[in-house]
């Protein structure tokens, strides 16, 4: 690595790139999404925490054209909502719901309840995207279903895509289990999802899909580092990230928050030493301190230098 | 016309559904559009707006000067600027011609308000016109029909009602653009234009000097006649902004209607505007030997004045 300590207190602070990138992952997911859309299909979507599906739910909302005209109406193809983290009943869901068209009057629950069918026909809702699935009650999946009944019989006779994302680790597909309750609802709920792809796990990024995720931050960070060259780190990162403590599930797959941590971890620490590169001890010391010392408690005492207290003579 | 994307943060600050303020609505029509659009129940929208307010009166409910309502908040939420919000009443014409900051609705009429609407508005764009809470005002000098108060069912129509849809009879349910149409007698008709010819002037061009000037000609006017039918105020307009008297004798629904007993026209107002030396109404055929006459140059530039604000006026729809 070329660094020059002169350099490096001149420089600016480094800046963080956050910029959405349609990794392998993205393109698999996003995909899935479209096509339950186009064919109005519904379907448990899985993957590991950290693998980018809330950013690429927000990207094809973003996406997909949504808007608000006093003359053209209003058009939400594709509603995305996380689950309400509070738990709590139906009621929370259908807020959740209503906060995504904006402004909603207080209204009594049975009112609201209607009233989110005509809205959902109204924009002429496509798809509807529960982000965090895995956190639906049953409270919240009978109401899914009644809401989605309701929209599918007349007057509206609007058929829509449910795709409920969720978190997974290890073997376990959330929801799957309640879904094979032998509850009529359950059996209901069961029979409405996709015939050909009703739960899905989607998977990470294989060592070929992480050299053009390298590719890109080091166009991304460019201005920052002029010969920063990733790409010929591809297998030691790959490798690193593949370490049981960050892939317990032995999936051999690198989610893309590890691979953004460790990337801009080991940038920020050359950028800082004057470099115009990142070398192998900085990236190994990187990964050392995400798969050996993730634990470790640092003791924050002290203050940072830049804010040391000024002394000043009091007149 | 605002669009409004997702990704822009006014998303989850407008209303589900926007409309827009046509030219010439009423604030009421606006909200009931409002709820209509949203598929909400009649005065959700208004109840809204004042969910965090005391409870509305109904000086806030005849909403011709929107005293309390927030418009502001209106405006954001339907991303629309406020002036087009607040062109939905006369608070800003009524704050102008009285000069006071927070004009009442006695101001424009000391009598309480009824509501009545044309249904043919009703049925061709969903519009209450701001025009037809006017007092005096029977007719809709568009489509030249009687304005509706009651419903077939013999039920007083109200703007807003929790039970009913919006433009809907609460108790019988029919839509106001179902109620019948009658021909409004042409003679009322030509006497209303002249009225709304006396309110567009106030409204547009008034200020307390031409209320002024308008109190005082109708004094003048009445004492010259030798009968008094327009009792007058004994200190100025401008000096007392909320007494009672104050607004029965010279709210601008009296005074338009005075000045049309009178067969007084805003001209006349308008060139009594000002220190004239003398009060009869032959002034307007005044001629001076003197051939630079200071009186006749004021005479001369307050009729170009006028005829310029009439070409102003007849160049705008709206007002």
């Amino acid at each position: 690595m070329t660094s020059d300590p002169a350099v490096s207190t001149s420089r600016p602070a480094f800046t963080i790139q956050d910029c959405f990138l349609e990794t392998a992952f993205e393109v698999r997911f996003q995909g899935l999404l479209r096509q339950a859309r186009e064919a109005r299909t519904w379907h448990v979507i899985a993957a590991l925490p950290g693998s980018g599906k809330s950013l690429g739910i927000a990207d094809l909302t973003h996406q997909s054209n949504s808007h608000k005209h006093p003359r053209r109406g209003t058009h939400i193809p594709i509603l995305a909502i996380r689950t309400p983290k509070n738990g709590g009943k139906d009621l929370a869901l259908g807020m959740a719901l209503c906060a995504a068209f904006g402004i909603v009057p207080a209204m009594p629950w049975y009112v609201r309840r209607c009233w989110l069918i005509h809205a959902l026909a109204e924009a002429s809702v496509e798809c509807l995207l529960i982000d965090d699935a895995q956190d639906l009650n049953l409270a919240h999946l009978a109401f899914l279903k009644e809401l989605t009944d309701n929209l599918a019989a007349p007057p509206y006779e609007r058929q829509v895509s449910l795709c409920l994302v969720a978190a997974h680790t290890g073997a376990a597909i959330p929801l799957k289990e309640i879904f094979s309750r032998p509850d009529t609802l359950w059996r209901q709920f069961r029979r409405r999802l996709d015939t050909e792809k009703p739960f899905c796990v989607v998977a990470g990024h294989t060592e070929e899909e992480v050299r053009p995720i390298l590719a890109a931050f080091e166009d991304m960070y460019r201005s920052q580092l002029p010969d920063l060259q990733l790409c010929r780190w591809t297998k030691s990162i790959f490798t690193w990230l593949t370490h049981a403590t960050l892939d317990p599930d032995g999936s051999k797959r690198v989610t893309m928050d590890h691979l953004t941590r460790l990337v801009t971890s080991a940038l920020r620490q050359s950028y800082e030493q004057g470099g115009r590169d990142v070398d192998a001890h900085i990236l190994a010391r990187a990964a050392e301190r995400m798969l050996l010392r993730r634990d470790e408690i640092v003791e924050i005492s002290g203050l940072p230098p830049e804010r040391a207290l000024k002394i000043t003579e009091v007149e | 016309m605002p669009h409004i994307h997702m990704s822009d943060p006014a998303w989850q600050t407008t209303f589900p559904f926007l409309v827009a303020p046509m030219q010439d609505e009423w604030l009421t029509g606006l909200l009931l559009r409002c709820d209509e659009a949203n598929h909400w129940g009649s005065g959700m929208t208004l109840a809204h707006l004042f969910r965090m307010d005391e409870k509305p009166t109904q000086q806030h409910l005849s909403l011709i000067v929107a005293a309390g309502v927030k418009l502001d908040y209106l405006a954001a939420a339907l991303a629309v600027p406020l002036r087009t919000i607040g062109a939905t009443t006369y608070q800003a014409e009524l704050a102008r011609l009285y000069a006071v900051a927070d004009p009442q609705v006695a101001l424009l009429s000391p009598t309480s308000f009824s509501f009545r609407l044309c249904p043919t508005c009703v049925a061709e764009e969903r519009r209450l016109s701001r025009i037809l809470v006017l007092p005096h005002i029977t007719a809709c000098p568009h489509h030249r029909v009687t304005l509706v108060s009651t419903c077939l069912c013999g039920t007083a129509l109200r703007p807003f009602h929790r039970q009913a849809a919006p433009f809907a009879c609460p108790k019988c349910r029919l839509d106001w653009a179902e109620l019948p149409c009658q021909e409004a007698d042409a003679e009322r008709l030509e006497v209303e234009e002249k009225l709304l010819s006396y309110y567009k002037f106030f409204l547009t061009k008034g200020t307390p000097e031409i209320l002024a000037s308008a109190l005082r000609l109708m004094y003048d006017s009445v004492v010259e006649k030798g009968e008094i039918r327009v009792p007058l105020p004994d200190e100025p307009p401008q000096a007392s902004p909320s007494g009672t008297s104050y607004q029965r004798t010279s709210s601008l629904g009296y005074l338009v209607h005075a000045l049309w007993q009178l067969d007084l026209s805003p001209r006349d107002i308008v060139m009594y505007t000002g220190p004239l030396p003398w009060r009869s109404m032959k002034w307007l055929t005044f001629q001076c030997p003197e051939p630079r006459c200071p009186y006749v140059s004021m005479l001369r530039d307050r009729t170009h004045l006028l005829d310029e604000a009439r070409d102003d006026k007849e160049g705008t729809n709206g007002w």
